[in-house]
C-alpha cells in the first residue's frame, strides 16, 4: 500500500510542477469566490407567485407513464396541456421571515388557450379552438387525466375534483402549504380561491439574482432558487466547466506516461521491487488523481459558496466529483494506451481529443437521431392516416392515445438506416452523452422536484444505466489491458 | 565461503533484436563481495547484459540468475541497486524528495528514510543540496545522487553503468573509496564502464564484451599480467646479440634503434644483461613494457575489429 501511495504522491508531485495546475486551482478559486458573491433575494408573494403558478398545466407526478424511448426500454411521460393559470387579487400576512414563509390568499384564475385539442385541416394548418366542445378543454383535459394517474377510468369533469387537483398541483409543483382550494361561485369554470401558510421549502420560490453581494441585479435570471442554484452548478458541473477541466485533464497527464517511459527514467522504476502492471496501474491512477484533485476543489468549492449564500446544502454536485472523474478515467486510457505505445505526450492528446470529438458526435448525433425518430407529443395532431381514421369514427381518441409518427408539418422523421447506423456505433462506444446526462441528474438532487425534473425534460429519457457504465468500463479496460499487454511485453 | 557465493549467473545468454544480435550465448558469474567490470565498445552489449539481469529487457535464449533467483522477478529487486546511464531523474523532484519516493517503493520505513538519506547524500558529496530542485544539479551531481540512490537501502548487488561520468577527478577519487567499501562491506559490484584505467584501479575482475560475446574474462591481474617484455638500448653503432639472445629461449625484435626482449612466462633479464656485459656492449636504455587494462581491451578488440583498434591506439599515442 505504501508503494501505491508513493507512486500516487509522484504523480501528484508530477502534476503539480506544470503551470496548469496552478492556473486552474487559480480559475477554480476565481469561479467559486464569483459564485460566492452571487446574493440571492425571495420574491415578494405576488411576483412569485405569478412566475411559478403556470406550471401547474404540466401533470408530471409519480405513477408515471409507460412510453417513448423503444430502444432504450422503459421511459416517464410528460402530459401537458394548453390552459393559463393567473394568479389575482394576492392577499399576504407576514410572518416575520422570508416571503416564502408567509400566509398568502390569492385567487387562482385558468383560462384554456386550446391548445390541449387543436385539429390539423387540409392545408395542415391547426384549426380554431372549439370552446363548446367540452371534452376538448385542456384544463378539465389535465383535471381527468390527472384523476387517472392513481388508476381507474377516466371520470367525469367535477368541480370538486378540479379543486382537488389544483391542490395537489399546487402542493407538488410550486411545494405551497395549501391549506383550502375552493371554487368561486360564478360563471367562469375555473376560478379558485387558494389559500396557504407560505411554501415547505425556498426551493420552488422565485428569488432575484445579483453579482458582486447585489452589486449587478440579474433580474432577467429570475427563477425558484432551486432552478437558480441548478443552472450554475449545471453550467460548471455539466458544460464548460466539465469541458475545460477535462482538457485540462487531458493535456497535463498526458506526459505522464511518457516522460515515466523516457530512456534512463524507466530503467530507475522497473528496477524497483514494484510490478509492471502495478506500476502502470499506479501510474494511471495518480493521473485519475490529477482530475479528483481538481473536480474536488472546485465542486466542493461552488458547493461551500452556495450553501453558506443560500442554506441549500444540496449534496448533487458533490458526486459529480466522481461521475466527471469516471469520464476522465475513459479519456485517461486512451491516453495511457497511446502514451505507451508511442511514448510521445503530443500524440497522446491528439489521439485522445480525435476520440473524445469522435465519441461526442456520435453520441450527440445518435440522440437528435432518437428523438426525431420517436418524438411523441401529448395533443399533438396524428398523422394523416390516423387523422383519417378518427374523422370515421367520432368521438375522437383522447389527445395522449395519439401516438407513433409525428405530425405532418412537424420535424421530418431521419432515415432509418442513418437512425440504425448510429445506434450501432452507439451502442459499441461508450455513451458519454448519457453519462452527462447522469452528470446532469446528479446536479438535479436535492435542488429539483421530481415534477421539476421531468419539466426540465431531464427525466424524459430513460436510460440503461448498467449498459452506459458497463460500455463505458468496457473502453476503459479495454484501452488499459492493451496498454498493459504492451509494457508488460516490451523491453526497455 | 560467503566470498565465493555467486550472485549473478548467466549461462548461454542470449538476446536479439530482431536480425541484431546483442548478446551471443554470454555466460559470466560474479561472486558477492567483488568488483566485477564489464567492458565492451559502444554496442557490444554491456547495457543488454545488465538489462537482462534487471529484468528491463527481456532475454532470447538461455539463462540469467541474480541472487539466486531467474533474473526479472520483482522480489530480488529489493537487494538490488542500479545507476542506468544516461539516468533521468524527475525534475520535480528534490535530492531528498527523490529518494524518500524510492525509498517507499523499496519499502523502506519512513524513520529510516529520514535516517538514511543525509548519510547516503553526505556519502556522495551532495548533502547540501538535498532540498534543491533537481533541475538546478550539475550533471556530476546528477551522478553523485544516481550513485546515492543505487545504495541507500543498502542492497547485496549493485549495478552501475559508468557510475564516474561527469564527475571531476576528486569526485572519482572519493567514489571508487566508496565502492572498495562497499566491497570491504561484503556487497557486489557490477560496473559497466569506458574508463578503463578506472576501472583497473578498483575491480577485482573484469570481462571484455565485443559484439555480445565475452572474449576475454580474468581478474584485472590475470589480464594485465607482464610477458617479460623489456625494451633495450645499447650505445650508438653497437649491435644486440639477437641470435645468442634467441638461444636463450627468448624472443628479440627490433624497433629502429632498440630491441624487445620477451623473456616469457618463466623469464628472467638477468641472463640478457650478463651476455651484453660479457659482448663489452654499454647498456644505455633499459625499460620493463607494462601492459594495462587498457592495451588488453584494445589488443582483443583489435583482433575482432582491426579498424577501431587502429583508431584506439592512435588516440592512445596522441594522449601519451
Amino acid at each position: 500500500m505504501n508503494k501505491f501511495f508513493a507512486m500516487l504522491k509522484d504523480s501528484y508531485r508530477e502534476a503539480i510542477d506544470g503551470w496548469i495546475f496552478t492556473v486552474m486551482l487559480i480559475i477554480s478559486g476565481i469561479v467559486t469566490l464569483l459564485v460566492f458573491s452571487i446574493s440571492y433575494r425571495p420574491l415578494p408573494a405576488e411576483q412569485a407567485l405569478s412566475k411559478i403558478i403556470p406550471e401547474l398545466r404540466t401533470i408530471n407526478d409519480p405513477p408515471p407513464l409507460q412510453m417513448v424511448s423503444p430502444e432504450r426500454g422503459e421511459g416517464t411521460k410528460l402530459h401537458v396541456f394548453g390552459f393559463n393559470a393567473y394568479v389575482r387579487d394576492v392577499a399576504v400576512t407576514p410572518k416575520g421571515g422570508n416571503p416564502w414563509q408567509d400566509d398568502v390568499t390569492f385567487r387562482l384564475n385558468i383560462t384554456s388557450t386550446g391548445q390541449g385539442s387543436v385539429e390539423v385541416g387540409a392545408d395542415k394548418q391547426p384549426k380554431k379552438f372549439d370552446i363548446n366542445n367540452f371534452f376538448r378543454d385542456p384544463f378539465q383535459e389535465a383535471v381527468r387525466t390527472w384523476a387517472t394517474l392513481a388508476g381507474g377510468e377516466k371520470p367525469a369533469y367535477s368541480t370538486d375534483l378540479a379543486a382537488e387537483f389544483v391542490k395537489f398541483q399546487l402542493t407538488s409543483v410550486t411545494r405551497l402549504n395549501v391549506t383550502s382550494v375552493t371554487k368561486i361561485k360564478n360563471d367562469n369554470a375555473a376560478d379558485f380561491q387558494v389559500t396557504a401558510s407560505g411554501a415547505s421549502s425556498p426551493l420552488a420560490w422565485p428569488h432575484k439574482p445579483s453579482l458582486f453581494f447585489g452589486a449587478v441585479p440579474m433580474s432577467f435570471l429570475e427563477a425558484p432558487l432551486g432552478q437558480l442554484i441548478h443552472l450554475i452548478e449545471n453550467s460548471l458541473v455539466n458544460t464548460l466547466g466539465a469541458w475545460v477541466l477535462l482538457m485540462a485533464g487531458v493535456i497535463v497527464t498526458a506526459g505522464f506516461v511518457p516522460n515515466m517511459l523516457r530512456k534512463g527514467a524507466i530503467d530507475l522504476l522497473l528496477t524497483k521491487p514494484l510490478s509492471r502492471p502495478a506500476i502502470l496501474l499506479y501510474k494511471y491512477i495518480g493521473g485519475l488523481l490529477f482530475v479528483l484533485v481538481l473536480a474536488a476543489v472546485t465542486y466542493g468549492g461552488i458547493w461551500l459558496a452556495i450553501g453558506l449564500r443560500t442554506g441549500v446544502w444540496a449534496p448533487g454536485i458533490l458526486y459529480c466529483v466522481f461521475s466527471v472523474t469516471f469520464y476522465f478515467a475513459i479519456l485517461y486510457a486512451c491516453s495511457t494506451l497511446f502514451g505507451v505505445l508511442t511514448r510521445n505526450a503530443l500524440v497522446s492528446i491528439v489521439v485522445t481529443v480525435v476520440f473524445w470529438f469522435l465519441i461526442w458526435v456520435i453520441g450527440t448525433v445518435h440522440n437528435t437521431l432518437t428523438v426525431l425518430d420517436n418524438l411523441q407529443i401529448e395533443g399533438r395532431p396524428p398523422r394523416p392516416a390516423a387523422q383519417k381514421k378518427a374523422d370515421d369514427s367520432k368521438p375522437q381518441p383522447p389527445a395522449e392515445a395519439v401516438e407513433e409518427e409525428p405530425a405532418e408539418g412537424g420535424p421530418p422523421k431521419p432515415p432509418r438506416t442513418l437512425v440504425q447506423v448510429f445506434d450501432v456505433l452507439n451502442t459499441f462506444t461508450p455513451r458519454t452523452k448519457d453519462l452527462d446526462t447522469l452528470t446532469g441528474n446528479l446536479v438535479t438532487r436535492g435542488l429539483l422536484s421530481d415534477g421539476e425534473q421531468r419539466r426540465e425534460g431531464m427525466k424524459l429519457r430513460s436510460l440503461a444505466w448498467g449498459e452506459v457504465l458497463g460500455v463505458a468500463g468496457g473502453y476503459l479496460v479495454l484501452f488499459l489491458g492493451l496498454a498493459l499487454l504492451r509494457f508488460v511485453t516490451r523491453s526497455y | 565461503m560467503a566470498a565465493r557465493e555467486a550472485v549473478v549467473v548467466t549461462n548461454r545468454l542470449a538476446k536479439t533484436y530482431g536480425a541484431v544480435e546483442a548478446l551471443k550465448g554470454v555466460s559470466i558469474t560474479v561472486n558477492r563481495g567483488e568488483i566485477f567490470g564489464l567492458l565492451g565498445p559502444n554496442g557490444a552489449g554491456k547495457s543488454t547484459l545488465i538489462k537482462i539481469l534487471l529484468g528491463i529487457v527481456r532475454k532470447t535464449d538461455g539463462d540469467a540468475d541474480l541472487l539466486g533467483e531467474p533474473a526479472g522477478r520483482s522480489g530480488v529487486r529489493k537487494r538490488v541497486g542500479y545507476l542506468p546511464e544516461d539516468h533521468q531523474f524527475p525534475q520535480y523532484h528534490t535530492a531528498a524528495s527523490l529518494l524518500h519516493f524510492y525509498g517507499q517503493l523499496y519499502g523502506m520505513s519512513r524513520d529510516d528514510r529520514r535516517r538514511k538519506i543525509p548519510e547516503v547524500l553526505e556519502t556522495v558529496g551532495i548533502r547540501k543540496r538535498m532540498d534543491s530542485k533537481l533541475r538546478t544539479y550539475s550533471k556530476g551531481m546528477k551522478q553523485r545522487l544516481g550513485i546515492a540512490q543505487a545504495i541507500f537501502h543498502d542492497p547485496d548487488v549493485i549495478f552501475l553503468d559508468e557510475p564516474t561520468d561527469g564527475v571531476d577527478p576528486v569526485g572519482r577519487k572519493e567514489l571508487r573509496e566508496l565502492f572498495e567499501k562497499l566491497r570491504d562491506e561484503g556487497r557486489t559490484l557490477f560496473v559497466n564502464s569506458h574508463l578503463l584505467q578506472e576501472l583497473e584501479l578498483f575491480c577485482d575482475r573484469v570481462a571484455i564484451l565485443q559484439r555480445g560475446e565475452i572474449i576475454r574474462m580474468g581478474t584485472v591481474a590475470e589480464l594485465t599480467r607482464q610477458e617479460g617484455r623489456y625494451v633495450i638500448g645499447l650505445a650508438p653503432g653497437e649491435v644486440f646479440p639477437s641470435t645468442e639472445v634467441e638461444h636463450l629461449g627468448y624472443r628479440v625484435e627490433k624497433f629502429e634503434k632498440q630491441w624487445e626482449v620477451v623473456l616469457g612466462d618463466a623469464g628472467n633479464i638477468d641472463p640478457v644483461l650478463a651476455l651484453i656485459t660479457q659482448h663489452g656492449l654499454k647498456l644505455r636504455h633499459l625499460v620493463e613494457k607494462k601492459q594495462t587494462l587498457e592495451d588488453v581491451f584494445v589488443n582483443e578488440v583489435g583482433r575482432t575489429e582491426p579498424a577501431q583498434s587502429a583508431r584506439s591506439r592512435k588516440s592512445r599515442e596522441e594522449r601519451e
